[in-house]
């Protein structure tokens, strides 16, 4: 019956699914792939929580990969949290363990926007829907990625739970009230032209229920002439035109019929040093609210955010 | 009883020729069955191992045999596709882990098999030396195709081209090995994995390509510069590497990118009759239990052993009745030689003994024989199965 112990071994190695994972004890693993993802978890896990942080600080995670070694050593944390909605662009092409993986922004109401017009088979020119990352910059948005934390990791630790739901209700309470005055902020210029470099605040003109158009500027380098009269053609004058990066001298001064307004895009530090989500919200929501209005505005004085 | 014994012994020696005969001869009828029945048994439970742990397969509606033998076998190719979102919608059922399998490509002839990192847990394979795929273009290669082919981490290898005439469709994509599988005594070993995405980019579907400029697209249209159309004259990468990697794209939902089965580990018994009773309803998909398409075909096989089977009784009986007249044909012969034993004094019953020892050695050694074939037979089956 010496064969019989091969057939069990065959048995043994074609054999079923390991099962669901041992229940761990105490707080889990989290590896976050970019600030907003990383800081969901600072603030819902507490002290309670370590969250790493796969990005490096200054890089860019719609640019940013990770090398393979990288990746394959995911599969040794407990959760892969990431804010999703595309914004880790590597994560599309990569393997990740999905009983790990954590999309913040699944299930929510996201900004579509149209792709790329490109061709492929016999279909002719066409492009599809896609969605704005940037899910973050609207706060009731992020307040729902927090939820999704907290229900992940109270899940994970169920010990911790008294401290996520803690936790998630201070940073909750936060959150409601920034989207209060973000909107109070956005109401206020209501009648006020808005424009922005590029398209870093989609979700603002969600939220404000109007557009804020799109003038793809380069901060470094004033706009050609042409470009120039395109915009002044279609913007105009007294606009605000908020920019993700701080616009040069040069640029301002070749768009002097905008209000210039330099606001954090919220993605996360450019440099090692303190930085937070919601003191850099409260610094924008500010800003805004020192904008210009147009004669018989009960405000005065708009000025640069540096 | 021992002077018999010894008297039989050197009896047989004495006619080496005739003993081997009857003893080869009475060795095949008994090993023929015997190791056809072992090994119908062997093959059988073989097969049904392989299919026993791949509980349920989602595939287009069709030909159930290609659809298994493509999901668990990596042979045969599945003609219709299934979309790879139906992965997701039973794991969002909450019917158990689902597993997409992209199979029909090939590298050097070996299986490219694409799938996602649950397939390894499911299947129980760890990793002998290096690490699973983790960015598009890896591969890691199962244990016995790495020893024939001298693949180890590090090394790169060339999917096979499978459309000759569409050159401008699907290019052959040089990949990464970065992992050897440990043996594992099944098909995998003989197979090349990598994630589904790749499989995808071998496809077509997936492709990287140099940056839209002005010069490679059609004119512009009214919406502008940022909105450029690729012409035939991009240069598409491929090879997949640290630089071309993410250029790598595709367009529209992945969800809808085909794969050739979805294998499925459902969390218990009742999620697995759900899910069967789920996919009873789809108009162009269904669920299949492999263990019923295998049975179906060792059911042909079966009833083949069952033939031959019949067939080696009889040619066990003729080698019998062969072996009885040879024997007494032998004893005829001996007739003189036999009075003689009993002349000089030995007992009725010790000639009687001397023939049945004769008999008995010859009839030990044809089973000793036919156990040794057979053992070694199903020692060559094993080795071919694994």
């Amino acid at each position: 019956m010496r064969y019989g112990w091969l057939i069990l071994g065959l048995v043994a190695c074609t054999g079923g699914p390991a099962g669901a994972p041992a229940q761990k004890s105490g707080p889990p693993t989290v590896q976050t792939l970019s600030y907003p993802a990383w800081y969901l978890v600072h603030r819902v896990g507490g002290g309670r929580v370590e969250a790493q942080r796969l990005l490096p600080v200054g890089e860019d995670a719609a640019t940013w990969a990770p090398g393979g070694d990288a990746v394959g050593g995911l599969a040794s944390v407990d959760l892969i949290v990431m804010n999703g909605a595309g914004y880790e662009g590597w994560v599309k092409t990569a393997s990740l363990p999905s009983d790990k993986v954590v999309n913040t922004a699944k299930g929510l109401k996201l900004v579509e926007v149209e792709g790329p017009t490109h061709s492929h088979g016999a279909d002719g020119a066409h492009s599809h829907h896609e969605v704005d990352p940037r899910v973050w910059t609207d706060p009731a948005r992020y307040q729902q990625q927090a939820d999704a934390v907290r229900n992940v990791l109270v899940t994970a630790d169920p010990a911790g739970k008294i401290v996520y739901d803690g936790q998630y209700d201070g940073f909750s309470g936060q959150l409601t009230e920034l989207a209060t005055e973000l909107d109070g902020a956005l109401a206020r210029l209501k009648d006020v032209p808005l424009a922005s470099d590029g398209t870093a605040f989609r979700y603002w003109a969600d939220r404000a229920g109007r557009p804020i158009a799109e003038l793809s500027l380069d901060p470094a380098t004033p706009p050609s002439a042409e470009r120039l009269a395109e915009i002044t053609a279609a913007m105009p004058e007294g606009g605000v035109l908020l920019w993700a990066a701080q616009p040069s001298d040069e640029v301002q001064a070749a768009l002097p019929s905008f209000q210039h307004l330099r606001v954090d895009p919220l993605d996360g530090p450019r440099t090692d040093g303190s930085y937070d989500y919601i003191a850099q919200m409260r610094v924008n929501v500010a800003l805004l609210g020192k904008v210009k209005l147009p004669e018989g505005g009960t405000d005065a004085g708009g000025t640069d955010a540096d | 009883m021992i002077n018999a014994f010894f008297l039989a012994l050197r009896y047989l020696a004495a006619h080496p020729v005739r003993v081997l005969i009857l003893v080869g001869g009475l060795a095949l009828a008994l090993g023929l069955p015997a190791f056809t029945l072992l090994a119908a048994d062997r093959i059988e439970d073989t097969l049904l191992a392989r299919a026993q742990a791949s509980p349920v397969l989602i595939g287009h509606k069709g030909n159930e045999f290609d659809l298994t033998m493509s999901a668990l076998y990596f042979r045969a190719k599945v003609r219709d596709p299934v979309p790879s979102g139906v992965a997701d919608t039973v794991v969002e059922r909450g019917y158990g882990v689902a597993v997409p399998l992209h199979t029909g490509h090939t590298a050097g002839g070996v299986p490219v098999v694409g799938t996602t990192l649950d397939y390894y847990e499911g299947r129980g394979l760890t990793v002998a030396d290096g690490r699973f795929p983790a960015l598009l273009g890896e591969v890691v290669v199962g244990s016995v195709a790495a020893s024939e082919a001298g693949l180890r981490p590090g090394d790169r290898i060339r999917s096979d081209l499978t459309n000759l005439y569409n050159i401008a469709g699907a290019y052959p994509l040089v990949l990464t090995v970065v992992g050897v599988l440990e043996g594992s005594g099944t098909p995998d070993d003989g197979a090349l994995f990598t994630d589904v995405k790749t499989t995808w980019a071998i496809d077509g579907h997936l492709h990287g390509h140099e940056a839209v400029t002005a010069e490679t697209a059609l004119p512009s249209t009214d919406e502008g510069a940022e909105n450029l159309e690729a012409t035939a004259a991009i240069f598409l990468a491929t090879e997949i590497t640290d630089e071309t990697r993410a250029t790598f794209h595709l367009h529209g939902d992945d969800g809808e990118l085909p794969v050739s089965a979805v294998l499925v580990w459902p969390t218990d018994d009742r999620a697995h009759d759900q899910l069967l009773g789920d996919w009873a309803l789809e108009e162009t998909q269904r669920a299949v239990r492999p263990v019923e398409v295998v049975r179906t075909v060792l059911g042909i096989v079966l009833r083949v052993r069952d033939g031959l089977i019949a067939w080696f009784g009889l040619v066990a009986l003729s080698t019998v009745a062969f072996v009885v007249l040879v024997l007494s044909l032998s004893l005829r012969l001996r007739a003189s030689e036999l009075a003689l034993i009993r002349r000089i004094g030995a007992a009725r019953g010790t000639v009687t003994l001397l023939v049945g020892v004769e008999v008995a050695l010859i009839a030990l050694a044809a089973v000793a024989l036919a156990a040794a074939a057979t053992v070694g037979g199903l020692w060559v089956l094993d080795a071919w199965l694994a």
